[in-house]
């Protein structure tokens, strides 16, 4: 049990968000499944454990927010916020298509939805002006920024990464999904960013690395983070596999780009269970 | 014009004012830090950061400013300024102190000579071009009023005043004092400009021809209107723009007749030699507009077309 919750109900938010990312890329032939499966364990926790937020007043002045930096991953929080009522399930079949909101990188206009992205590196500096904002005036809300392993080769986020541990930014939290791939190769082919912990420890950023599939690691990193008072910002590093949950996407690099045809379609529901 | 900013920023901002700074600013902004030390952030020096602070800021409510000089808070974070603040149409005003050749000698990466045509190309924003300080102040009371992104392009010294204390400013602005005969010449001018659209008009006078400077504050979505209205009935008009030519303050008065009849010939800098540097004086000369050699060429087309 988490709280109230069981894992059962994680479990089935998770399952039931990648069948709808599932039908959405495949009825819409679009691009970047396995970027958006990556970070469904971690959406699931935030959204039914973690974020103070309703979806009845999307824009209670209070809630916390989340920024979704790697915005091509938008299908997977569409799914989830169709799912907790922020708007009708319907609407997801409108994905990608002519003159939608749900367009295929992150749109604010989508209830729920707090800031649009696409190019990478926007969303931390944007979310550090939230955080700043929220300490300027004493409020308690949070914020939450989910960034890819390979968006950190963005200059900007280490602007970002610099300032917000200088101003002590401790109501700000970042995710990094960490799926090990990027648009064309390894992340550790492309940009070698390891030692990950230590680069961000340096930054005097409070880091746990966790498995980013795991709902009780999430649970606990979450919850250690936020009762923490060491003045500094958080960050979790969750170690993803890029398009888990369907066996023949996992770790491929042309599923950042592919869609899947009938049959894999086929083949894909099934192992969704 | 720097100072006159600040002081009236200082007077105007309440607790949803916030001022973040790209470390420049040293010996202006004080008198705001002074009186609001929890509503300032010196950023340093991270533009791309600044302004996606910026955004994120606005987005929780504050009526935010970034200040700069030069290209550092336009065109290095030009993505942020486009996808964080203007598609969101966001309460961020970026001021950049310093546009043309006011840093001329700074060599050319300070130069912002693209500035307009980046700027008043992205979505909601307005474009605030103060020509003295009277300007500033009615951009100040729009900056006030209006919600939206807004460029306040900001000379760097520029303390003299056209308007006169009886004038009241508006967003296009009819300065008749050196024409003794109406309609023959208008000269268009803004933001660093108007001081040398005045020198033009003065050397015009000399030589005979009747000149009257106009200046453009505020580049909104009334402009076309109120400039198709002020221009009505002259001739020629002239546009003078520290600026790329025709990319600028220039581009809105054409579009502003696009399809009607009227002379519109631009004195702007020429894309290709923009590497020189110099003082702004020579710069002007060298991009051909300065004062002298503008009034020349105006006199020397209006002979022609005489004949």
């Amino acid at each position: 049990m988490f709280g109230k919750v069981d894992e059962k109900e994680l479990l089935d938010l998770a399952r039931r968000t990648r069948k709808d990312v599932w039908q959405m890329v495949y009825s819409t032939k679009s691009s970047h499944v396995g970027s958006a499966f990556s970070i469904v364990e971690i959406l699931v926790v935030l959204y039914k454990l973690i974020l103070k937020n309703n979806h009845k007043n999307p824009d209670d002045a209070e809630r916390d927010r989340l920024i979704l930096s790697k915005g091509h991953a938008c299908s997977a929080l569409y799914a989830i916020l169709a799912e907790l009522g922020y708007f009708p399930k319907e609407l997801l079949d409108t994905y990608a298509k002519n003159n939608s909101i749900l367009m295929s990188h992150v749109n604010s206009e989508v209830p729920g939805v707090e800031f649009s992205t696409g190019s990478l590196g926007h969303g931390l500096p944007v979310s550090l002006g939230m955080a700043l904002a929220a300490k300027s005036r004493g409020e308690a809300w949070r914020t939450f920024t989910i960034l890819s392993d390979g968006e950190l080769n963005e200059g900007s986020n280490w602007e970002a990464f610099a300032m917000a541990a200088h101003l002590k930014m401790d109501n700000l939290f970042v995710i990094i999904d960490c799926n090990k791939l990027q648009a064309f190769g390894f992340t550790k082919d492309v940009v070698n960013l390891d030692p990950l912990e230590k680069k961000f420890e340096a930054f005097n950023w409070e880091v746990m690395r966790i498995d980013g599939h795991d709902f009780s690691e999430l649970y606990r990193a979450f919850t250690v983070l936020s009762n923490s008072q060491s003045g500094r910002p958080k960050l979790i590093i969750a170690d993803t596999i890029k398009g888990r949950g369907v066996s023949f996407i996992e770790n491929k690099l042309e599923w950042h780009y592919r869609w899947p045809s009938d049959e894999e379609y086929q083949q894909g529901l099934i192992e969704l269970g | 014009m720097r100072n006159i900013f600040i002081k009236i920023l200082t007077e105007k901002a309440d607790r949803d004012t916030y001022l973040v700074i790209g470390d420049l600013g040293f010996g202006i902004v004080e008198p705001f830090v002074k009186k609001n030390p929890d509503r300032f952030l010196n950023a340093g020096v991270a533009e791309q950061n600044m302004t996606g602070m910026a955004a994120g800021l606005a987005l929780s409510g504050f009526k935010v400013f970034t200040y700069s000089i030069g290209n550092f808070n336009t065109t290095r974070c030009l993505e942020q300024i486009r996808n964080d603040i203007c598609y969101h149409d966001l309460d961020v005003t970026i001021v950049s102190v310093g546009p043309g050749f006011m840093y001329g000698s700074q060599g050319y990466s300070h130069h912002a000579v693209q500035d307009i045509a980046l700027m008043g190309s992205l979505p909601n924003v307005k474009l605030l071009l103060p020509g003295d300080s009277r300007e500033v102040e009615f951009v100040m009371d729009y900056i006030f009023r209006e919600q939206g992104p807004k460029y306040l392009r900001l000379g760097r010294n520029c303390e003299k005043v056209f308007h006169q204390e009886s004038q009241e400013v508006s967003k296009i602005n009819r300065f008749g004092l050196l024409a003794d005969k109406v309609g023959e010449v208008a000269l268009v001018a803004a933001s660093t400009t108007l001081e040398n659209a005045f020198s033009v008009a003065g050397l015009l006078q000399e030589k005979g021809i009747a000149a009257e400077v106009f200046s453009c504050p505020i580049i909104d979505d009334d402009f076309s209107d109120n400039v198709r209205r002020a221009l009505d009935g002259f001739k020629n008009v002239f546009v003078i723009e520290e600026h790329i030519s025709s990319l600028g303050l220039a581009a809105f008065v054409r579009n502003a007749f696009d399809g009607r009849e009227k002379m519109i010939k631009v004195f702007g800098l020429k894309r290709d030699s923009c590497k020189v540097v110099g003082n702004r004086d020579y710069l002007c000369e060298h991009h051909e507009i300065s004062p002298s050699l503008v009034a020349a060429s105006i006199s020397k087309m209006l002979n022609k077309s005489r004949i």
